[in-house]
C-alpha cells in the first residue's frame, strides 16, 4: 500500500542481523527494576502524572490529526500526558523503533505500517494485548469489519490493532464514461477488462490520446490483490507453508492487466510525472485502482472532467478487498506501570470519536460500525458513503506485505512483465522458486 | 592601416569563433544542470493542477507564492534551520580541525606503524553507516546523548574523507619548504598554523564544503538519534511534505521546501567558489 520500500526493508533487516549478533551484548528490554536511562522522568505513582511518548508517520493532515487527537486525548483527562512525535515515513518508523528497542528504549505506544507486523512481533517488540482488549477496559470489536482484527494475531495473541485503514477506491471520469456509452462503473473484474478498452481513444495516427485505466507505479500489486482474491487466488497461506504465487487464477489476472498494456489500453506511467493520479487528474487515463488517500486532491484539481468514485468490481468470489494503511502497537519496552496508561491512550485512538474524526481530517475510514455512527454528517456524502461500503469486502491479510521473500519475487514478476514485456507464466514460474527458496532465510520460515 | 584593418577583422572574427565554442558547450551543460534547479522553483510556485496538466508547461500561469507559506508552516521549519545550522558548522569544524592535524602528521612527521594507523583510519570509509547504527546508538543511549545536539555532532565529527584528501594535499607540497621553516626553529603547531594551512587554503575550503554539505544532507542519522520535532534537521523536515498519504506528494510545497533547504548551500557554495579562485590565482601570479 505504500510506496516501494525495499531499500529501508533492506536496511530494516540489517537493523534486525546486526540486532541478532550484536544480540550478547545488547541489553535485553529493562524486564522490571533494571536501571534503565531514565527518558519519562515522572514514576507513575498514586497521584503522579505518568508520560507516554506515542511515535507517528503520515505527514500532512494524516499525521497532524494524530497530534491532534493526542491533544484532545490529554486535556480529557489529568493522570496520562501523550508527547506525540512524527517519526518519518513507514520504512523510518520502523527504523526508528527497531533501533530504539535494540537500546531498551522507544515509545510506549507506536502506529506501526503492515509491512513490519509480523518481523516485530517474532523479535518480540509488539506487546499481546488481548488481555486488554477482552479486559474491564476492552473494546467491543464485533462490528469490526472483515477480517481486519486477524491482522495482528499470531498464536494466541492479539499484537496490532487497525488504526488508519484505507480501502480499495475505484475513480472514474464520468464524461469519458457517458462518451464511450458505458453506463456507470464496472461491477464485475471482466467488465473492467472491457471498459478500459472501450474508453481507450486513439487519433488517427493510432496514437494514444486517453487510456483506459492507468497503473499505479511501484505498488500496483496492491491494487491486483484485490482482482486476484476476489477471481478465486491467493498468492500464499499464512503462515507460508503454501506459496502459491503462480497459481492459474494469478496468471490469469496479471496476463489480463498485460493484455491491456499490449493494446495500449493500459498504460504503467512512471512516478515523477505524477503518476497514475496525474494522468487521470488531467484526462488522460479515464480509470485508476487507487485508495482514498487522494481524494482531495482529485476531486479538487480534476481538469476538465467529473471525477467519480466506485468500488472495486467483484470476481468470482465476490468482493474480496485488500486493505492499506496501518495501525497500532504497544510496545514490549513499556514498563509494567505504564502499560494500563497506554491501553487508555490506544482505546481512545480507537474510540468511535476518534476514529470517526480522523477519518474526517485525513481520508482515511471510519472503520467501525461505532464510528460510522459517529461520522453521520461526513456519510452523508454519497461518495464518502461508496467508499465506506467497501469496508465489510476487507480481507485484513497482510501475509504477502509482511514477507520481504514473497513480496519482492511477486513485485519484480509482474514490474518485469509490464515494463519489459516479460511471459507471464514463466516470470511467475521464476518468481515461485525465488520466493521458496528466500523464505528459506525469514525469521519466521515455515 | 587597410590591410592591417581587414586582417584584424578576419582574425578577430575566427579567434572570436574559437573562442566562442568552449561559451557555446559551457552553456550547453549549464543548461543540463541547470534544468532540475529551473524545474523545482518553477514547480515551487504552481498550483497543483498546473502541475498535473500535460503537456506539461515550462512557465506557470497562475505564480502560487503561498505554496512557500504552506510549506514553511507544515513543519518547523525555524527550528530545523537553527538545527541544521548549529550541528553543520560544529561538525564542520572539528572534521577540519581533527583532518588537519591527522593529516599533518600522516604526512610530516614519522612514527612507528604510521602506515598501518593511517590504512585504519581509511578502512573506516569502508564501513558502510548502516552497519554502524546501532552499535553507535547503543553507545549514545548509555551516554544519555540520544536527542541532543551531542549525537548529531560527535559521532560524525571523526570522518575519514577529510583526512584523505587532506593528506593527499599535503603530500604535493614542496618538502623543502617544510626543512626551511624546520631550521628556522618552527615547531610542528607553527608549521601547520604559518605554512601548510595558508598554502592548501582552497584544499580547505573544498573539504569544508563536502563536509559541510554531507552533514547539512544527512538524513538517516538525525533521523535516528533525535526523535523530538525540536531536535530535527532540515532534511526530515522534508519528509512531513513528502508522502502526505499513500504515496500522494504535494509536489509545489516538495519543492518548495526544497528551496529551503538548497538556497544555504548555494550561498555557501558561491563564497567558498571565491576562495577557490582566490587560492589558484594567487599561487599562479607567484608562481
Amino acid at each position: 500500500m505504500k510506496n516501494p520500500r525495499s531499500l529501508i526493508t533492506l536496511l530494516a533487516a540489517l537493523v534486525v542481523m546486526l540486532l541478532i549478533t550484536a544480540g550478547c551484548t545488547a541489553p535485553a528490554a529493562p524486564a522490571g527494576g533494571e536501571a534503565a536511562p531514565s527518558e519519562a522522568s515522572a514514576p507513575a505513582e498514586g497521584g503522579e502524572v505518568i508520560e507516554l511518548t506515542y511515535w507517528h508517520t503520515n505527514p500532512g493532515p494524516a499525521g497532524d490529526a494524530q497530534d491532534e487527537l493526542v491533544d484532545m486525548f490529554n486535556e480529557s483527562q489529568d493522570a496520562i500526558q501523550v508527547s506525540s512525535e512524527f517519526q518519518g515515513g513507514y520504512g523510518d518508523l520502523a527504523t526508528n523503533l527497531l533501533t530504539a528497542f535494540a537500546a531498551g528504549g522507544g515509545p510506549e505506544v507506536s502506529q506501526l505500517g503492515t509491512f513490519e507486523i509480523r518481523e516485530f512481533w517474532k523479535s518480540g517488540v509488539l506487546e499481546d494485548l488481548t488481555p486488554y482488549l477482552n479486559g474491564d477496559n476492552g473494546i467491543d470489536t464485533s462490528d469490526w469489519p472483515g477480517t481486519m482484527l486477524d491482522a495482528g494475531k499470531f498464536d494466541d495473541g492479539i499484537y496490532w490493532l487497525p488504526f488508519n485503514v484505507a480501502v480499495p477506491v475505484l475513480y472514474y471520469n464520468k464524461e469519458a464514461f457517458e462518451e464511450a456509452g458505458i453506463d456507470g462503473p464496472p461491477e464485475t473484474w471482466d467488465e473492467f477488462f472491457e471498459d478500459a478498452r472501450k474508453l481507450t481513444v486513439k487519433d488517427d495516427s493510432g496514437n494514444v490520446t486517453r487510456y483506459g485505466v492507468a497503473y499505479i507505479p511501484g505498488w500496483f500489486s496492491w491494487a491486483m490483490q484485490s482482482a486476484i482474491w476476489s477471481e478465486g487466488g491467493e498468492l500464499t497461506n499464512k503462515d507460508y507453508t503454501n506459496i502459491t504465487l503462480n497459481d492459474p487464477v494469478v496468471v490469469e489476472v496479471v496476463s489480463k492487466f498485460k493484455e491491456l498494456l499490449d493494446e495500449g489500453a493500459a498504460i504503467y506511467p512512471d512516478q515523477a510525472s505524477g503518476g497514475h493520479r496525474g494522468m487521470f487528474m488531467n484526462g488522460q487515463a479515464a480509470m485508476i485502482l487507487d485508495s482514498p488517500g487522494p481524494f482531495g486532491d482529485i476531486m479538487e484539481n480534476s481538469q476538465g472532467f467529473t471525477p467519480m468514485v466506485a468500488n472495486y468490481p467483484a470476481g468470482k468470489a465476490g468482493k474480496v478487498y485488500n486493505p492499506g494503511g496501518g495501525g497500532i502497537v504497544m510496545l514490549t519496552v513499556t514498563p509494567d506501570d505504564k502499560k494500563d496508561a497506554a491501553w487508555t491512550f490506544m482505546k481512545y485512538m480507537l474510540s468511535p470519536e476518534s476514529l470517526a474524526y480522523y477519518a474526517e481530517r485525513s481520508g482515511y475510514t471510519a472503520f467501525t460500525g461505532a464510528a460510522q455512527e459517529a461520522a453521520g454528517d461526513l456519510l452523508q456524502d454519497e461518495r464518502y458513503a461508496t467508499i465506506h461500503a467497501a469496508l465489510p469486502y476487507l480481507r485484513g491479510d497482510f501475509s504477502v506485505n509482511m514477507s520481504p521473500a514473497v513480496r519482492t519475487a511477486f513485485d519484480e514478476a509482474w514490474q518485469k512483465v509490464f515494463v519489459e514485456g516479460a511471459d507471464v507464466q514463466q516470470a511467475l514460474d521464476e518468481a515461485q522458486a525465488k520466493a521458496e527458496e528466500n523464505i528459506k532465510d525469514e525469521t519466521f520460515a515455515p | 592601416m587597410g590591410s592591417g584593418f581587414w586582417h584584424n577583422l578576419r582574425y578577430n572574427w575566427r579567434s572570436g569563433v574559437e573562442a566562442a565554442w568552449p561559451f557555446a558547450l559551457l552553456t550547453l551543460i549549464a543548461i543540463v544542470l541547470g534544468m532540475p534547479f529551473f524545474w523545482m522553483l518553477i514547480t515551487s510556485v504552481k498550483p497543483l493542477s498546473e502541475i498535473i496538466i500535460y503537456p506539461p508547461r515550462f512557465l506557470p500561469q497562475d505564480v502560487r507564492l503561498e505554496n512557500y507559506v504552506e510549506a514553511w508552516n507544515a513543519a518547523p521549519f525555524d527550528r530545523f534551520y537553527i538545527n541544521s545550522i548549529v550541528t553543520g558548522v560544529a561538525t564542520t569544524l572539528l572534521q577540519v580541525i581533527f583532518a588537519l592535524f591527522m593529516a599533518y602528521a600522516f604526512v610530516f612527521i614519522n612514527f612507528p606503524k604510521k602506515d598501518l594507523l593511517f590504512l585504519a583510519v581509511l578502512a573506516t570509509m569502508m564501513i558502510p553507516i548502516e552497519m554502524k547504527l546501532v552499535p553507535n546508538y547503543l553507545l549514545l543511549k548509555k551516554l544519555g546523548w540520544v536527542n541532543t545536539y551531542w549525537a548529531l555532532i560527535i559521532p560524525p565529527a571523526a570522518h575519514a574523507f577529510p583526512v584523505f584528501v587532506l593528506y593527499q594535499g599535503f603530500k604535493t607540497l614542496p618538502i623543502e619548504l617544510m626543512d626551511a621553516a624546520k631550521v628556522d626553529g618552527a615547531t610542528h603547531t607553527q608549521t601547520l598554523l604559518r605554512i601548510v594551512t595558508p598554502m592548501t587554503r582552497p584544499l580547505l575550503a573544498a573539504v569544508a564544503l563536502v563536509s559541510f554539505v554531507g552533514r547539512w544532507n544527512d538524513y538517516l542519522w538525525p533521523l535516528i538519534v533525535t526523535n523530538t520535532v525540536a531536535m530535527r534537521t532540515l532534511p526530515i523536515g522534508l519528509a512531513y511534505l513528502k508522502d502526505t498519504q499513500e504515496g500522494g506528494n504535494r509536489w509545489n510545497l516538495l519543492m518548495a521546501g526544497s528551496v529551503f533547504v538548497i538556497v544555504p548551500i548555494l550561498i555557501l557554495f558561491v563564497f567558498t567558489q571565491k576562495q577557490f579562485v582566490e587560492g589558484i590565482t594567487s599561487g599562479a601570479v607567484k608562481g
